[in-house]
This record gives C-alpha cells, sequence and structure tokens, in this order.
C-alpha cells in the first residue's frame, strides 16, 4: 500500500475525512515529539503540547493552505506552542535543574561496566552536548533541532523559522560552532 | 579572495559547497592541522546530536487525544452557528407558546370574573345588573331601581 502524501491526507481531512486525520497524527506524532522535548526537556509537557498541536489540527483544519508544505505547517504550530511555553516558563521563574537541563530520566545513569571506552565516552559526550544544547539561544537552538535532530532540509527550515535561507545557513554554522565552544571549555572535545 | 573558513565548516559537512570552494576548503585543512582538528570535532558533535536517542509518545497517549477531540467537538457544537440558530428558533417559539397561553389564561380568567361580577354579593344581597336599551335596571331582591 503506497503512502499518501501528507498534502493529499491534509486535503481529504478537510473534506471529512477522519482516517485521513489519524493517518497525519500517526506519521507525526513521534517527530513531533522529539522536537518538543528538546526545548522543555519534560515528558510529561511536551505529550502535553502534542496533543494541543494535534487538537489545532483538527479544530483549525482549514488554515492550512496548499502553498506551503504540510510538514512546515504543523512543525510551526509545534514550534509554537513550545516556545510559548519556555516563555511562561521564564516568567514563572521556577526554575529547576530537571527543567533547565534534563529530565529524571536522563539523570540516572546507565551501568557502563560491559560497555567499551568509545561508547562510554560517546554517553559523556551526549550528556555535556545536551547541556550545552539547552543553554544555547532559543533561536540557535530551534535551528540545530530542526537541522541536525529532525533532519529537515535548509528550505523547509527558512519556512518554519521565517528566514532567508542564507541566514538560515549561516546560523546553522554559528549554532554548531558555539556548541564546540562550549564542549572544548567542558574539555570533551 | 581571503575565505571565512569557520564560516564554510557547516557547509563543508552538509556537502552544500560548490566543486571549486569545496577543494579550496580541502587544501585548507591539509595545510592546518588544527583546523583539521576543529572540522572533524564538529562533524562528530553533529552526528552525536544527529543519534540523539529518539523518542516515542506513551501508550495513553492516542487514547488521551480522542478524548479531547471528543470535549472539544461536543462543546463547539453547542456554540456553533447551526446551533444558535436552532436554539434560537426553539427559544423565541417557546416564549411565544407561553405568552399565547398566558394570554388565554388571561382572558378565561377576565370571562369567568365578569360573570362573578354580574352576580356580586353585596351584604347579602344579590344584584343582578340587567343591560336594556335604553336603560340601566338594577333590580335588587326586594328593591327596584330605575335609571
Amino acid at each position: 500500500m503506497i503512502d499518501k502524501e501528507d498534502e493529499i491526507l491534509i486535503e481529504e481531512f478537510q473534506n471529512g475525512d477522519i482516517k485521513a486525520y489519524n493517518q497525519l497524527v500517526y506519521r507525526y506524532k513521534d517527530r513531533l515529539l522529539n522536537y518538543i522535548y528538546q526545548f522543555v526537556y519534560d515528558m510529561d509537557l511536551a505529550e502535553d503540547l502534542l496533543q494541543d498541536t494535534f487538537l489545532k489540527l483538527y479544530t483549525h483544519k482549514n488554515s492550512y493552505k496548499k502553498i506551503a508544505k504540510f510538514s512546515t505547517w504543523i512543525y510551526t504550530i509545534a514550534g509554537n506552542f513550545a516556545k510559548t511555553e519556555l516563555r511562561k516558563k521564564k516568567r514563572r521563574k521556577t526554575y529547576s535543574n530537571s527543567e533547565l537541563v534534563f529530565s529524571e530520566t536522563e539523570l540516572i545513569v546507565p551501568d557502563s561496566s560491559n560497555e567499551s571506552d568509545k561508547e562510554i565516552l560517546n554517553q559523556s559526550l551526549r550528556s555535556d552536548l545536551k547541556e550545552c544544547l539547552s543553554n544555547l539561544p532559543l533561536d540557535f537552538k530551534t535551528i540545530i533541532i530542526l537541522r541536525d535532530i529532525q533532519e529537515l532540509s535548509y528550505d523547509e527550515i527558512s519556512i518554519i523559522v521565517e528566514l532567508p535561507l542564507g541566514t538560515v545557513k549561516s546560523r546553522i554554522n554559528r549554532a554548531r560552532l558555539k556548541l564546540y565552544e562550549c564542549l572544548k571549555e567542558k574539555k570533551v572535545v | 579572495m581571503k575565505k571565512d573558513f569557520d564560516m564554510m565548516i557547516s557547509s563543508y559537512l552538509d556537502d552544500d559547497l560548490s566543486s571549486e570552494d569545496k577543494k579550496i576548503f580541502e587544501n585548507h585543512m591539509e595545510n592546518n592541522p588544527d583546523f583539521s582538528v576543529k572540522v572533524k570535532d564538529i562533524k562528530r558533535i553533529v552526528n552525536t546530536v544527529n543519534n540523539t536517542p529518539r523518542l516515542t509518545t506513551s501508550k495513553d497517549f492516542l487514547h488521551n487525544l480522542e478524548d479531547r477531540i471528543s470535549t472539544k467537538s461536543i462543546f463547539n457544537y453547542w456554540f456553533t452557528p447551526k446551533f444558535k440558530t436552532s436554539l434560537s428558533f426553539t427559544v423565541a417559539a417557546l416564549a411565544l407558546f407561553f405568552v399565547m397561553l398566558n394570554d388565554y389564561n388571561v382572558k378565561q380568567e377576565f370571562t369567568s370574573t365578569e360573570k362573578d361580577f354580574n352576580k356580586e354579593s353585596l351584604a347579602g344581597i344579590e344584584v343582578d345588573t340587567l343591560k336594556n336599551d335604553n336603560f340601566l335596571i338594577k333590580q335588587v331582591k326586594g328593591q327596584k331601581h330605575n335609571k
């Protein structure tokens, strides 16, 4: 069975086909969860925001116009929810370590007795990398997440963040350099 | 023209340089070992970010989403134009019905009051009021008055 394109599914949903909506949810739920999670670092909150995203898709399906790709539209909605939540958190100023950097599961140190040195180093790098990523300015962080985690193209990212292509490429480079500088300070690289 | 090689790193890693620029860049890496190490480190960082463990939604996620959609649908129905119109008509029809019902009851009451008035009792004396063409005869039992 050939998978239908996103744009066909959303059109079908706009015409009342609820199965098309379900397919879109299945297709994007994990992807968007990973995207939102990188902003909030809280699994329950990320799922709530993901539900908000799909609820908005359900109630505002006719807001989508064919001129843009569906993926850029849904990523924009998800990103807006995540960033709004971040702004609320900053205003509340109720920081704790787990909110800022890691979720509780991330603080659990896995048993590394059977792992190679390389794997242990990688885990250490991943841990420090996560901290450095969370400390990036929001604009840089968004772009790194979209490019290096979500693996979207430059064109798609350009539409989502509403910046020219050249600016997107420049920001990706600067974001990666910032990560490098941060990890170098931690002497991980 | 002097190249900003730091600003070219990402483009090189993403294979987004022209063939000419790519040669210049690789040449620069060969001649600058520190820079070459930097590029490799950044490549490693990008790969590590790329290989971040992927999360999946909880098993309750779809069920919870379905619940929220159902709640939203019921709520939205109450406020749809279609429902508001039909509700308005229903309320208007009920209001009209009650007005008419009230009007009927008032008339009924008035009619019976009128009858009662025709046979009112004054200090034990029954007064019958008879309407005549020219004069009103008040006939009081035991008394007769012509007006």
